[in-house]
């Protein structure tokens, strides 16, 4: 792993020393998991359009893009978490298809599942390219964290 | 991997032990090939080995006494661009397209190097290095129609520039001549990878046209030659200009403010944005052509203070992406990347003088900053082994 986000990427600017189980974090999640699916899902079967899972989401806070140092969850790169007792299915995408660190990612990405999640049969991560990412997909979390004002301030 | 759809329960709770409907049959799901195909490994080695003779070379040229200086002498600029810079780049992007294909670019500038090395006709090694640039544009190209856009027709035009400077070379004209289309290489290569991620970043109505015209300028001075007034005034005005872009839309400014690897990378690029700023105004104001070593400052305040520096930088993420290699961030990095940026500037400051003896030094303490470096990343990748050993992970 690249980072397991221990203080060396984005900590300290959420909620000083306790970016994880932040109030804001948690809450920020749950919205996540039960709103409307980003607008790309209009591609995607009817079946896909599965909301994410928030314990899925809140493990992948450690996988960081190396070249940004936040995490993909931030960077609205994870398309879908999927979670059953018996299997865990993730669809990540990256910003570049000219990206040589994707099989990195996905690697780091299941590494991180497969310790939080251990008792769990199968655990599959899969790397997407449709819809193409864009940058309107980044949380506002990740906003702050680039140093940006939210989405609906000026 | 092959993927078997399952049915996903409507109400996936935790405690939900018996799914609505019927389990599927057992699946294996292969877990994420770890291996490294040993092609891999062969042409990193290769890359290796370029670099030493390439360092080798440009220590004898700077007149230290070594032996085999003849012979390697000449070929210090193409075993480095090609057979070091141009031999990663190759490698990452077959690693991105996922073909097999783009892998022969890297395997050709690999064999390049070695035919170069091992004192073979350097017609060989010169088409060798032809040949894997144009299977590179030929990747780059394919890059470009997956994904249209600014950033990737940056990262082919630069292949395509290391395909020209590359046959030029090839066919016999002096690396003065043709070292633009390599500058321009690498320039285009690394600045179009910070345009992509600059899409992080706020941008305006005028972001791209502004991108456009500094590479383009730039792009144009550097093929016309260093060594006219018009190219040397026109490379600089561009790099002044990518500079001002970088210092308004690069996410360095941003990650520089998140500590650690991230910090590190961020503060890797920003120093080489200074060298590049400085290579433009070297370039407007003591051209090649007319100062006795324009071309030498120029040339590796680019090349050292800018491009190498990225290599510090990146490595940390492209080793673990190509060779499985993870090596830790460790603060003792700056060292070795301090010490880089004191050669660059010991370096111009010597040639703006006319000081033989900081030259010569000054090669020595940049090839004391690379072998610093690299010994700290070995260091890391070893303690980074031993912390998973022991946690059985």
């Amino acid at each position: 792993m690249i980072q397991i986000n221990a203080g060396a990427g984005g900590a300290g600017i959420l909620a000083p020393g306790n970016e994880r189980t932040g109030d804001e974090v948690l809450s920020w999640l749950r919205s996540r998991a039960t709103r409307h699916a980003p607008q790309g899902d209009a591609d995607l079967p009817p079946g896909r359009r599965d909301p994410l899972d928030t314990d899925v989401l809140d493990c992948l806070l450690d996988v960081l893009d190396p070249e940004v140092g936040i995490s993909v969850v931030h960077l609205g790169l994870v398309y879908r978490a999927a979670r059953t007792p018996d299997r865990i299915e993730v669809d990540l995408t990256l910003t570049a298809r000219t990206c040589p660190l994707a099989g990195l990612i996905v690697e780091d990405a299941h590494d991180c599942l497969r310790r939080r999640f251990n008792d769990c049969r199968d655990i599959e991560v899969r790397l997407v390219w449709t819809p193409g990412w864009t940058p309107d997909r980044i949380s506002d979390l990740g906003l702050a964290l680039l140093g940006r004002p939210p989405r609906g301030l000026s | 991997m092959p993927h078997v759809p399952i049915p996903v329960p409507a109400a996936r709770q935790p405690k939900d032990l018996k799914p609505s409907v019927p389990a599927p049959p057992v699946q294996l799901v292969p877990v994420p090939d770890r291996t490294v195909h040993p092609l891999r490994r062969a042409v990193l080695a290769c890359a290796v080995g370029a670099l030493l003779a390439g360092l080798w070379a440009g220590l004898a040229r700077l007149g230290w006494e070594l032996p085999r200086a003849a012979s390697l002498a000449s070929l210090h600029g193409p075993l480095l661009v090609s057979g070091v810079f141009g031999t990663l780049v190759a490698l990452e992007r077959a690693v991105a397209l996922e073909g097999r294909w783009p892998f022969a670019a890297p395997a050709l500038s690999g064999t390049g190097s070695i035919l170069l090395v091992a004192g073979a006709p350097t017609a060989a090694g010169a088409w060798a290095y032809v040949l894997a640039a144009a299977v590179l544009t030929a990747a780059s190209l394919l890059a470009v129609r997956r994904q249209p856009a600014a950033f990737t027709a940056s990262l082919a035009l630069g292949a395509a520039a290391w395909l020209i400077g590359s046959g030029l070379w090839a066919l016999d004209h002096p690396v003065s001549d043709l070292a633009g289309w390599w500058l321009a290489f690498l320039v285009l290569t690394i600045v179009g990878e910070r345009l992509e991620l600059s899409r992080l970043m706020p941008r305006s109505g005028l972001s791209l046209p502004l991108y456009l015209l500094a590479t383009g300028t730039f792009l144009a001075g550097a093929g016309e030659g260093l060594y006219t007034a018009r190219g040397a005034g026109l490379a600089g005005l561009g790099l002044l200009a990518l500079t001002a872009w970088l210092a308004r839309h690069d996410i360095a400014l941003r990650t520089v403010r998140l500590g650690g690897q991230a910090r590190f990378m961020a503060i890797c690029m920003l120093a080489g944005y200074v060298w590049l700023a400085a290579a433009g105004i070297l370039l407007l104001v003591a051209p090649p052509g007319t100062h006795a070593y324009g071309y030498d400052m120029a040339l590796h305040a680019i090349l050292l203070g800018f491009v190498l520096s990225m290599v510090f930088g990146h490595a940390l993420i492209i080793l673990p992406a190509v060779v499985r290699i993870r090596p830790r961030f460790r603060a003792g990095l700056y060292l070795p990347l301090a010490v880089l940026h004191g050669s660059v500037a010991l370096r111009v400051a010597s040639d703006l003088l006319g000081a033989e003896a900081g030259r010569r030094w000054s090669g020595l303490v940049t090839v004391a900053a690379i072998a610093g470096f690299a010994a700290c990343i070995a260091l890391s990748t070893r303690g980074a082994r031993s912390d998973h050993a022991r946690s059985g992970a």
